[in-house]
């Protein structure tokens, strides 16, 4: 039986300043609703077009991430595709500033993987973030599952760094990975 | 060749490709889970639009949001551009953002970067 309470949940969500928060699998029509809903939460609050566009693209690439990354995946009837589980939100970590929280369960294999990728990407500059972003744009091919191999630089380039990430070791062997990306309110001029 | 006509998604581009009037129009947003769904269909349009006697294509881009997948068949769909051009094809080009989106503005020109082909990187005023 649920052996939870609602309250707790809301408290969390509340005390952590969390607008919305979504786990189940991510698919289209799931982010295309939480687009939707944080476009308009972010247009009421008055945010800047950019900083929205910011979040928005960030939430998009995170979830990508997890409907091909995640090891927890189910079949989509819409799509009668695979799609990865995992969760997804977004909340206010200060009054500037906005961050985009994503989790999901990954095989170690694959934790290594991205451990390695955002170690690299955490210790460039803003040039060669950039640079680095221009030589992924420019190399290589889109994969089978259309991943293009930028979405962590995209992540990057449009928010604070550095990338908040860490993983936490499962009985089974896999790790659960989580990533928060800050977003600040104020324009950082790229 | 048929005129071809995609209407929009939330995830997916409007697409116009008119023989007609010698004009593709991409507009909307494009974050597919997977975008070779939406180019690859295109590109295989512009392959017999191409292969067709017409002189010109003017493409307009007026997305107001693509992902990073999007952006690398973007890409492709600039070579393909680019070898009809070499072909002796006209092609115009028009990369638009809105108003304030720098960022938009920045994805148009590292696009661009490395590209002989003639563009224009616009703000939209619609």
């Amino acid at each position: 039986m649920f052996s939870f309470d609602v309250h707790s949940i809301y408290r969390l969500m509340r005390d952590n300043h969390i607008q919305f928060s979504y786990k189940g699998p991510i698919t289209r029509d799931v982010l295309a609703s939480l687009g939707d809903a944080i476009k308009e939460k972010l247009h009421r609050d008055d945010c800047d077009a950019k900083v929205v566009r910011r979040v928005f693209s960030i939430l998009v690439e995170s979830a990508h991430n997890i409907f091909k990354y995640s090891s927890e995946q189910v079949l989509s009837e819409e799509t009668q595709k695979s799609t990865g589980i995992g969760l997804i939100g977004i909340g206010k970590h200060a009054a500037d500033t906005f961050v985009v929280f994503s989790g999901n369960i990954v095989s170690s294999e694959e934790a290594d993987d991205i451990k390695q990728r955002l170690e690299l990407i955490n210790s460039l500059s803003r040039e060669e973030l950039k640079q680095s972003y221009k030589t992924q744009l420019k190399s290589g091919t889109v994969s089978a599952n259309g991943g293009a191999g930028l979405g962590l630089y995209e992540v990057a380039r449009k928010s604070e760094r550095p990338i908040d990430f860490s993983f936490t070791d499962l009985d089974n062997g896999n790790k659960f990975f989580e990533m928060k990306v800050y977003v600040k309110v104020e324009d950082q001029n790229g | 060749m048929d005129k071809y006509e995609v209407m929009a998604t939330k995830t997916t581009p409007y697409i116009l490709l008119d023989p007609q009037s010698g004009e593709l129009l991409l507009a909307g947003e494009s974050w597919p889970e997977n975008a070779m769904d939406v180019f690859h269909p295109l590109f295989e349009k512009l392959d017999e639009y191409f292969a067709l006697d017409k002189e010109q294509l003017r493409v307009e881009v007026k997305l107001d949001y693509h992902n990073t997948s999007s952006q690398k068949l973007m890409r492709e769909l600039i070579f393909r551009l680019q070898h009809a051009k070499d072909s002796d094809k006209t092609v115009i080009l028009n990369l638009y953002y809105l108003d304030g989106d720098t960022d938009m503005m920045e994805d148009w020109e590292e696009l661009m970067d490395d590209m002989s082909l003639n563009y224009q990187i616009l703000k939209r005023t619609d």
